[in-house]
């Protein structure tokens, strides 16, 4: 069955638009974790405690293990005492602010989903544009 | 010189009345109440998609501990369906008959069977850890810091003795009957990291 002219026509620019849109994916989701990866830093979140420092030289308990995280709002930085390069941020002006800060790891999850989606998205664009266009 | 002679059996008298208080051992109760931010249970789980950890300050339960011996035992008792992940709506996830259960089983508990002193602060620590109504043993290492009634622990807000005990150890959520189903793969680990930092107090 052969279809119309006008839906071939409609096909071939639906997957020359999906293999522009996978190829600027592509391109663009390197530059976009980069981005991202420019502002993250190794970061501890901490329950701050400065009373119980007089007790065991504990002024923050940290809660969970260190993260490449994006933390956008300064505040929520807690001035660091010794030599560590681990950023500790204070949970508790976290949730006060309902700041959830953003993982490296997430962004590194959604590019490499767009990227997997954008290789599949290409073939299919490529293989419909370039089936309906030479029967056009 | 009668008087210093005097002395030293009231010496040895006093030193051997702290060393029998010592010999004897003090329970140290959790401050659920007052004190409770300062208590913290956290599970962490590193997944593809993120590694999230889901926070609790209600932790109750009480320490018996000798300083002199490095003897003790406790229990400890975290409730879940306090945790809070940083998302309403994943907590409440975490509190449903999928996850936690939080209904059915409303108590993480830790008992412990086994102490060893090991260097310093640190003790191998055996006990029973009940979590989803399913009990299993595991061994950990602990820390567990004392320190005597004094200015430090008044500065500290503490009326009494305090130790401060705290733990990580792994555990697998299969092994507690918690299935992950395939829609949550990649977002949480099937093992998880639980950690505990508490203080107790002797009264």
């Amino acid at each position: 069955m052969r279809l119309p002219s006008k839906a071939r026509r409609a096909f071939f620019w639906i997957g020359t638009a999906c293999a522009v849109v996978s190829i600027t994916t592509l391109f663009a989701a390197p530059n976009v974790r980069q981005t991202y990866a420019s502002k993250a830093v190794l970061t501890q979140i901490v329950q701050v405690d400065p009373a119980g420092e007089s007790l065991f030289g504990d002024g923050a308990t940290p809660i969970g293990s260190p993260q490449l995280m994006i933390i956008d709002d300064p505040k929520a930085v807690v001035p660091a005492k010794g030599t560590s390069d681990v950023c500790q941020v204070d949970d508790g002006y976290l949730k006060k602010n309902n700041i959830y800060p953003l993982q490296l790891k997430t962004v590194d999850f959604f590019v490499h989903w767009a990227n997997m989606i954008s290789v599949v998205g290409l073939i299919f664009g490529l293989i419909l544009s370039v089936q309906f266009r030479k029967k056009s | 010189m009668n008087r210093n002679l005097l002395s030293i059996p009231v010496a040895i008298l006093s030193a051997s009345l702290v060393s029998q208080s010592f010999a004897s051992g003090k329970v140290f109760d959790i401050d659920n109440q007052k004190l409770a931010y300062r208590n913290i249970a956290s599970i962490e789980s590193v997944a593809d998609f993120e590694t999230f950890t889901g926070k609790t300050n209600s932790v109750s339960g009480s320490i018996s501990f000798d300083p002199a011996t490095k003897k003790g035992s406790g229990k400890i008792i975290i409730d879940p369906s306090t945790i809070d992940t940083g998302i309403p709506l994943r907590n409440e996830h975490m509190k449903s008959s999928g996850w936690l259960d939080t209904q059915k089983y409303p108590q993480i508990v830790f008992e412990t069977i086994k102490v060893q002193p090991l260097r310093g602060d640190d003790y191998r620590v055996t006990g029973n850890f009940t979590l989803h109504g399913v009990t299993k043993k595991i061994t950990t290492t602990v820390r567990l810091r004392y320190r005597a009634q004094g200015q430090a622990t008044k500065l500290a807000g503490f009326s009494g003795d305090v130790v401060q005990l705290s733990t990580k150890f792994e555990i697998s959520l299969n092994d507690y009957g918690i299935k992950i189903p395939a829609m949550s793969a990649g977002k949480v680990a099937k093992e998880v990291t639980v950690s505990l930092s508490t203080y107790a107090i002797a009264k």
